[in-house]
């Protein structure tokens, strides 16, 4: 039995509270390792479509941007969208860093085609990160199944052979918004030269041509064609419903002739050149004003900025010019954009230089840098600040103004000085300590701890656990109920195996043979009757067998107890009968 | 995670034993001397270095105190900080290295004593919960101790010693302005490509600058002969 037999020592909660101890400081530490901005702050997802219609077969462009405050930027998931095919192309990661925030973005985009046409709409979707969630918004992507023929396309079976279209990535756009259209020129025929564009007529809009045309084969529906794309981005400049196009392209079609007598020429076939001209449908931009309540320092930058103000130096002397440069860079109508006013503290001559603007015209939209820069001359020491820079815009994928604002650079002002390199001693808040003429500490600059105080620390640890966990295992044994009947029944064993004057009486031995059968069965017989004790035995699950030859054997050894000690020397065989009844219940419990 | 500890911890103790054993340690005095040189001949940056580097083997000397916070001040108003209030002097342990190890390799040995002795005899109740709290204490201190060598393996510190350090992106990162740093400011290094190495502000990669002009904080004996002491 295990009564009085504690399970759970009274050491065990020191033990466990060390581990548990040990495990919180392992798991705070972890998370001290974390770079804190890991968490993100402000998550934002935007999904942007090329072009809202394609033809069957025809690619469009899904670009979905994830922007967080931190680091922990989620992946991007597109969810399944029934009848598209979905590529994943290129992803590509941006980063700024700005008054002391960090904020990452992740732009995926991916290849959709159709197979038949419809309205596809791709469905909004959760973005996590943390307990921060964001969603993009839900587009629609038309795919139509006709071509044009009308106007626009020269017959042939299959399909025209030439057509071309226009198509516009948006037909509503805030003044001043990019609009980017596409002229494409779609040919299964051999033309000679390069296709001209008109330029397309586009009154109330202010014209930026995206690079040379660009050329390469596409498959629309079942037909593939040889395509000449040029990509032009229009900005509006007043509101109300704007038309775009027709545009116009002119092309010199090599086409065959038949022969009119066939042995001329060898009967080779003869071509000739003919001059087409194609137009675009042409196309309604609804352009809506900017809503009401713009920042005082907004002057018409419509787009995605970012403001960076660097000074050339912080510290100059008297007389000397400092550079401040203002850097506008994104996307939008550069051309258009005011630079932002530089001012400062001090009254010093200043000089404001040219803007200079650097476009981009590589990709779907124009984007760029614009750089102005102006120069304070101070005339006197001491110090000056360049008041922070405000700079406003429009963000249309927000749909509200936005205000980046630079910090306040101050600048110190040195005497005029001989104009040696260095700037001379730095000025200090107070007194210097002395150099030290008497040896300071070694050691090493690696911040490793010293190994011999590691070889402590880590053994100490070590050897305090190992006993924990050997010292731990020794109290489970001693506690195992079963370990404990062996260990009882061992010990009886033992003590019968003894011989000569230390051999148990017949007395004991009787004694010892009932404990050893509590102890193999775990019934408690204690002052039974013999008759009683085999029966309860044998219920306990003792074999018939031997509970009969337990019983023999105990009520010889009981009358052998009570018998006069002469005649005891016969009681040997029941010794031995009671040790083998001891060897063979402690085999049945192994 | 336990055998990457495990490895790390091996790693550590033998490459500074590696160190320890083919270099000669350097000595805070000499570096001391050599920022207060470079605070008189307003070398700011260098300054910060070699007098950072002199705080890690005597963080409690006062000489070494005053004049980081002098340098540190006085890099933050090259950079045109001019508030008493905005200079930050970044607060460190006043105890070197050696001296945490040591302490909390003695804290972990008393309480393994201890914490034995009263699972093999008796002791009182306070004493047992005592060897637990030095076991946990002690072990706290070397994790700890640990994760800063490996932080200082992986991203080292550096100063910047050049008045203007611009930060630009990587190669294959996206267009964006430049991030200015001064003279004296402490960053954290990253991996190096070619002239380049990567600029780790607040536990992230804020960009990429030339190697030229940071000094890591290891290294910083390297350069102590340039202000030298006649």
């Amino acid at each position: 039995m295990v009564k009085g037999v504690p399970w759970i020592s009274v050491r065990a909660p020191s033990f466990l509270l060390a581990l548990a101890a040990a495990l919180a400081l392992l798991a705070a530490a972890a998370l001290a390792l974390l770079p804190s901005s890991a968490r993100a702050e402000q998550l934002t997802a935007e999904a942007e479509l090329d072009r809202q219609q394609v033809l069957v077969g025809e690619p469009a462009t899904l670009a979905i941007t994830i922007t967080a405050e931190g680091l922990d930027v989620p992946a991007i998931k597109l969810p399944l969208i029934a009848g598209l095919d979905v590529t994943a192309t290129e992803q590509s990661q941006g980063f700024s860093w700005m008054n002391g925030v960090i904020s990452r973005s992740v732009t995926s985009t991916f290849v959709l085609r159709a197979s038949t046409p419809g309205d596809y709409v791709i469905p909004s979707f959760l973005i996590r990160s943390g307990k921060k969630e964001a969603k993009t918004q839900q587009l629609v992507l038309h795919v139509r199944a006709t071509m044009p023929r009308s106007g626009g396309g020269l017959g042939g079976g299959g399909g025209p052979e030439l057509f071309a279209r226009l198509t516009l990535d948006r037909t509503r756009a805030y003044w001043n918004e990019g609009v980017t259209a596409r002229f494409t020129l779609y040919s299964r025929v051999r033309y000679e030269g390069a296709p001209a564009w008109d330029p397309p007529d586009a009154p109330g809009f202010w014209t930026e041509v995206l690079g040379p045309a660009r050329t390469g084969r596409i498959r629309v529906g079942d037909v593939e064609y040889d395509a000449t794309e040029m990509r032009v981005e229009y900005f509006p400049t007043r509101t109300g419903r704007l038309r775009i196009g027709p545009g116009r392209v002119h092309a010199q079609v090599v086409r065959q002739v038949p022969v009119p007598d066939p042995w001329s020429a060898l009967g080779m076939p003869e071509t000739q050149v003919q001059d087409i001209e194609l137009t675009t449908e042409q196309l309604a931009v609804d352009v809506a004003p900017l809503p009401k309540g713009a920042p005082s320092t907004f002057r018409g930058a419509v787009g995605s900025y970012d403001l960076d103000v660097t000074v050339d130096r912080a510290v100059v002397r008297a007389r000397e010019p400092v550079n401040v440069a203002t850097v506008l860079k994104g996307e939008g109508n550069l051309a258009a954009a005011s630079d932002p006013d530089v001012s400062s503290t001090l009254p010093s001559r200043r000089y404001a230089g040219a803007a200079s603007t650097g476009l981009d015209r590589s990709g779907l939209r124009l984007k760029g840098e614009r750089r102005r820069e102006t120069s304070f001359v101070p005339e006197r020491p001491g110090s000056f600040a360049i008041l922070p820079v405000r700079f406003s815009w429009f963000d249309p994928e927000q749909g509200r103004y936005r205000t980046q604002v630079s910090d306040t650079i101050t600048v110190r002002v040195l005497p005029p000085g001989s104009g040696s390199d260095t700037l001379g001693p730095a000025a200090l808040l107070g007194p210097v300590a002395p150099r030290r003429s008497h040896p300071g500490a070694g050691g090493s600059l690696a911040l490793v701890p010293p190994w011999p105080a590691d070889v402590v620390a880590w053994g100490s640890l070590l050897a305090y656990l190992g006993v924990l966990a050997g010292l731990g295992a020794r109290d489970r044994s001693l506690r195992d109920p079963r370990r404990k009947r062996e260990r009882e029944l061992d010990a009886i064993a033992r003590e019968l195996a003894r011989a000569g004057s230390a051999a148990p009486t017949p007395a004991r031995t009787a004694l010892l043979l009932r404990r050893a059968a509590e102890a193999r069965y775990v019934a408690d017989i204690e002052g039974l009757p013999v008759g009683d004790a085999a029966a309860r035995l044998t219920t306990a699950g003792m074999p018939a067998e031997d509970a009969a030859r337990w019983k023999e054997t105990l009520e010889r050894l009981e009358q052998l107890a009570y018998a006069p000690p002469d005649a005891r020397g016969a009681g040997g065989t029941a010794l031995q009968a009671a040790a083998e009844l001891v060897r063979r219940f402690r085999e049945g419990l192994a | 995670m336990r055998l990457a500890l495990f490895i790390v911890t091996a790693t550590l103790v033998v490459a500074g034993a590696a160190d320890a054993a083919t270099a000669p340690p350097p000595r805070a005095d000499v570096l001391y001397n050599a920022g207060t040189a470079a605070l008189d001949q307003g070398d700011v940056g260098p300054a910060v270095a070699f007098l950072t580097a002199a705080a890690r083997l005597e963080p409690r000397a006062r000489d070494i105190q005053i004049n980081l916070k002098q340098a540190t001040a006085a890099a933050a108003r090259a950079r045109g900080v001019e508030s008493q209030d905005e200079i930050e002097v970044p607060g460190e342990v006043p105890l070197s290295t050696a001296e945490i190890a040591w302490a909390g390799a003695i804290l972990l040995l008393v309480g393994a004593a201890l914490g034995i002795a009263s699972r093999v005899t008796r002791l009182p109740r306070t004493l047992a919960i005592a060897a637990v709290l030095a076991v946990a204490v002690g072990a706290a201190i070397h994790v700890w101790l640990l994760a800063r060598a490996h932080a200082e393996a992986v991203h080292p510190e550096a100063v910047v010693v050049v008045p203007q350090l611009a930060v630009e992106r990587g190669p294959d990162e996206p267009s964006r302005a430049p991030v200015v740093l001064g003279a004296g400011e402490r960053v954290r290094l990253g991996p190096t490509r070619g002239g380049q190495v990567e600029i780790r502000v607040a536990g992230a990669a804020i960009g990429w600058a030339p190697h030229e002009g940071l000094w890591r904080v290891q290294e910083t004996p390297r350069y102590t002969a340039r202000y030298a002491t006649p």
